[in-house]
């Protein structure tokens, strides 16, 4: 059984119908990622992943608990925790109080203490700043204190919605590293990326989302090589 | 006459001169002054004009001429300036950009602005028709109803902060707690002959506890049943949706409170602990009380508190506000013996000379009355304690950082697991306990109350909320007092020194001139931060 399944979601903002039957599934230690254009429905099904939209049909389901009746803010208790797209820090908290609302759901100061050392040890950066109000910070900053704060709820999965988004070539290098640390210390990943080439470098298999629907899936080795992703995704003719 | 006479020559001279400095520009095309200097130019130009105006004997001037306490020289020159400088600055800073006929307008509100403000200032200040003791008790009087503002003006702007709706029904959550309360002070006071008890005479401090805890908590009742029946359901309507409901809901508010309680206004019972003047053992009492509570309950907390989190994690808030109530009731058993203490040790220390005993009409030093009355100096600290303590709550406490983070993003908020509709819900219960507070304190120094009576102060508060820009906590306390003092000593020194008769009625129109003045001027606030400009 996989840590997270989504079945046959279909969502819906109004009359539109963004996510027209999503099946996918995330197995416990994997990084999947979710690649597609603009518009595909990317963000959409990590929000109705995360309850933010409620899908009109299917199941979301963790580690076999079906979400679909889980309220918005419990979902994280469940072990999602989602880095939404453009970040969503909090721009007017200082840095240090966005991690602390990261770990909203926890009340153990031994381990809030614990978990702002294993954060600032993965980025250093955050610390040298953690009085500064997080608007300040720069982009590559805010990315890294946007997925500080997911850390510190200790999801078992981790939604990351374009780390890479807006960041330069080294940075998001550096991004796409700290994920895969981040992996390798237990925690299952969802990448959801346009670069998708640095997506399926790290990834263990892949879907290819296009207008609502999953058009492939396949190991991210598989999909590298397959000739339709080249062609739009990887710009290969 | 003669002020409008000299308003109107600097007016004249000052865009005059702006129009030159204007035009003397570098080789560069860049003015050969800026603006901020042009400006002090021409205000020192206007004063040594006002002067000259007044030593050629000339009536246009002349008239001006003042009963300068400091020698008409330095009078007029002061006087001059005093007026000259802020329309030379308008004035050059105008002339320094595009004059639109949009300025032309505001130049208008500007000019009335410096002609009443200073000018009636000037004008009264010079003609002493008050004594400083009576500016003083203005001034306390002032601090005491914005303070009053101030606590209702939080909730406008919680609320605002978290919703972006403009909660015009706060007004009725305030009246509300105070009406009802009206009812236990009543019967509290009902004197023994009666059949009453009499306790607000025989033990006010507990009397007062009650009332304010009934008044709190009927507004936060309120205030509850608001936000889930009236302005829950259309939290994702249009915003002008939720505001026209906000509005009929203040109506329904207030005629459902008619029903329950009658159309009549009710005498406030007085509360005799409460009556005269502030004395100096009240006063070191207070002091004494405030510095114990303080140091017990931050070293208990500190001490116990982290201790208490660790062993039983989910008490959350409850161990803090439990110490903090023992210290409170602790320190009312402790009141009286240490004022016994106080009042004696400071007899022994400092004696009383008998001349001055007898011509004060007082025993000892603990005696001396302070030129404040005591409602007024309970209602200034007691709504600076309370302010404090919402501020210590949303800057340090975990429902206060959601509050914050809610404001910001919901959705993001969520996702950090936080309850989006208990924190909004808290936001109003935060606001309501404040307004059910201010309505008691309101009660008590205007001893009276109607179903009508939260109109009037909720339309202040709101302007005091607008004022410090609304949003924003500690701008809401500032254009609160800032608001309730205007109101206060505006209508002495600006308005009777421009020989308005019966000046004081005209309180309410300063009031809201200053809310369609900094909706013209600064529509972010004094100090606010543009909302729109940030969010974009
Ligand atoms: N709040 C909304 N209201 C209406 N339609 C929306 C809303 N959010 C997204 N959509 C629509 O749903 C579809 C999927 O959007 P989604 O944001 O999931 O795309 P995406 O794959 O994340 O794209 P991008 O790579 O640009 O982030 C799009 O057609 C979009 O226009
Ligand atoms: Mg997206």
């Amino acid at each position: 059984m996989s840590l997270l399944e989504i079945k046959d979601v279909h969502s819906y903002y109004g009359a539109i119908h963004a996510l027209k039957g999503i099946t996918l599934s995330v197995d416990e230690g994997e990084i999947v990622t979710l690649i597609g254009a603009n518009g595909a429905g990317k963000s959409t099904t990590l929000k109705t992943i995360s309850g933010i939209v409620r899908p009109r049909h299917g199941a979301v389901v963790l580690a076999g608990e079906d979400l679909s009746n889980v309220a918005t803010h419990d979902i994280v208790t469940k072990g999602i925790s989602q880095v939404p797209e453009g970040r969503g820090v909090f721009a007017r908290l200082t840095v240090l109080e966005n991690l602390e609302m990261g770990a909203y759901i926890h009340n153990d100061n031994q381990q809030l203490a614990d978990d702002l050392a294993r954060v600032f040890d993965i980025f250093p950066r955050l610390k040298e700043r953690y009085k500064q109000a997080a608007g300040t910070l720069s982009g590559g900053e805010q990315q890294m204190l946007a997925m500080g704060r997911a850390l510190m709820a200790r999801p078992k999965v981790l939604l990351l919605d374009e780390p890479s988004m807006g960041l330069a070539p080294l940075l998001v290098k550096n991004i796409f590293e700290t994920i895969i640390t981040i992996n390798n210390e237990g925690t299952t990943i969802l990448l959801v990326e346009q670069n998708a080439r640095m997506a399926l470098e790290i990834a263990t298999r892949g879907y290819v989302i296009q207008t609502g629907e999953i058009v492939l899936e396949d190991d991210a080795k598989a999909l590298q090589s397959n000739e339709m992703v080249q062609k739009a995704y990887l710009g290969i003719d | 006459m003669s002020l409008t006479s000299n308003v109107l020559l600097y007016i004249i001279v000052s865009y005059g001169l702006g129009y030159l400095f204007r035009n003397l520009k570098n080789p560069d095309d860049t003015p050969k002054i800026n603006w901020q200097m042009a400006g002090v130019i021409i205000g020192v130009t206007c004063a040594v004009a006002n002067l000259g105006l007044a030593l050629a004997g000339s009536s246009f001037g002349g008239a001006f001429n003042l009963d300068q306490p400091l020698g008409p020289i330095i009078g007029n020159l002061g006087t001059g300036l005093l007026i000259g400088l802020p329309i030379g600055m308008i004035a050059a800073y105008d002339m320094s950009k595009r004059f639109t006929i949009i300025d032309a307008w505001l130049l208008f509100f500007k000019i009335a602005i410096i002609y009443v403000v200073i000018g009636g200032s000037i004008s009264s200040l010079a003609v002493p028709r008050y004594t400083t003791e009576q500016w003083f008790d203005f001034f306390i009087f002032g601090l005491a109803q914005g303070g009053i503002y101030a606590l209702i003006a939080l909730g406008y702007t919680l609320v605002y902060g978290i919703l972006f709706m403009i909660n015009f029904a706060h007004g009725e959550v305030f009246m509300a707690g105070a009406f009802t309360a009206f009812f236990i002070a009543r019967r509290l006071a009902e004197p023994a002959v009666e059949g009453g008890s009499a306790y607000l005479d025989t033990n006010p401090f507990m009397s007062l506890v009650l009332i304010f805890a009934v008044s709190m908590i009927t507004s936060t009742v309120v205030a509850v049943l608001l936000e889930r029946i009236a302005y829950r359901p259309l939290r994702r309507a249009p915003r002008l949706v939720p505001l026209i409901t906000a509005i009929g809901a203040s109506f329904f508010l207030q005629y459902t409170f008619r029903g329950f309680y009658g159309s009549g206004v009710q005498a406030y019972p007085q509360v005799n602990a409460l009556k005269g003047d502030l004395q100096v053992a009240d006063f070191m009492l207070f002091i004494a009380l405030l510095l114990i509570g303080l140091i017990t309950y931050f070293a208990t907390t500190l001490l116990l508190s982290n201790r208490l989190k660790k062993a039983l994690p989910h008490l959350g808030w409850a161990p803090p506000t439990i110490i903090g109530i023992i210290i409170l009731l602790a320190l009312y058993l402790l009141s009286s013996p240490l004022q016994s203490v106080l009042v004696s040790g400071a007899n022994i220390a400092f004696p009383l000379a008998p001349e001055m005993a007898t011509e004060l009409e007082i025993t000892t030093r603990g005696e001396y009355e302070l030129p404040i009355s005591r409602i007024q100096f309970v209602i200034i600290t007691s709504s600076i304690l309370m302010m404090l303590g919402l501020y210590t709550v949303v800057q340090r406490t975990k429902i206060g950082r959601a509050m914050r983070a809610v404001a910001e993003d919901k959705d993001v908020a969520a996702l950090m697991g936080v309850d989006v509709d208990r924190v909004i819900t808290m936001t109003f219960v935060m606001g309501a306990m404040l307004a059910g507070a201010a309505g008691v304190l309101y009660a008590l120094i205007f001893r009276q109350v109607h179903f009508f009576m939260g109109f009037l102060p909720g339309l202040k508060a709101f302007t005091a909320a607008v004022l410090g820009g609304i949003g924003n906590i500690p701008g809401a306390m500032l254009g609160g007092f800032f608001l309730g003092i205007v109101e206060s000593l505006g209508p002495s020194l600006f308005l009777e020194g421009l020989g308005i008769p019966a000046a004081y009625q005209l309180k309410d129109v300063i009031a809201f001139t200053m809310l369609v003045l900094v909706l013209i001027f600064r529509p972010a606030g004094i100090m606010g931060v543009d909302l729109s400009k940030k969010k974009a």
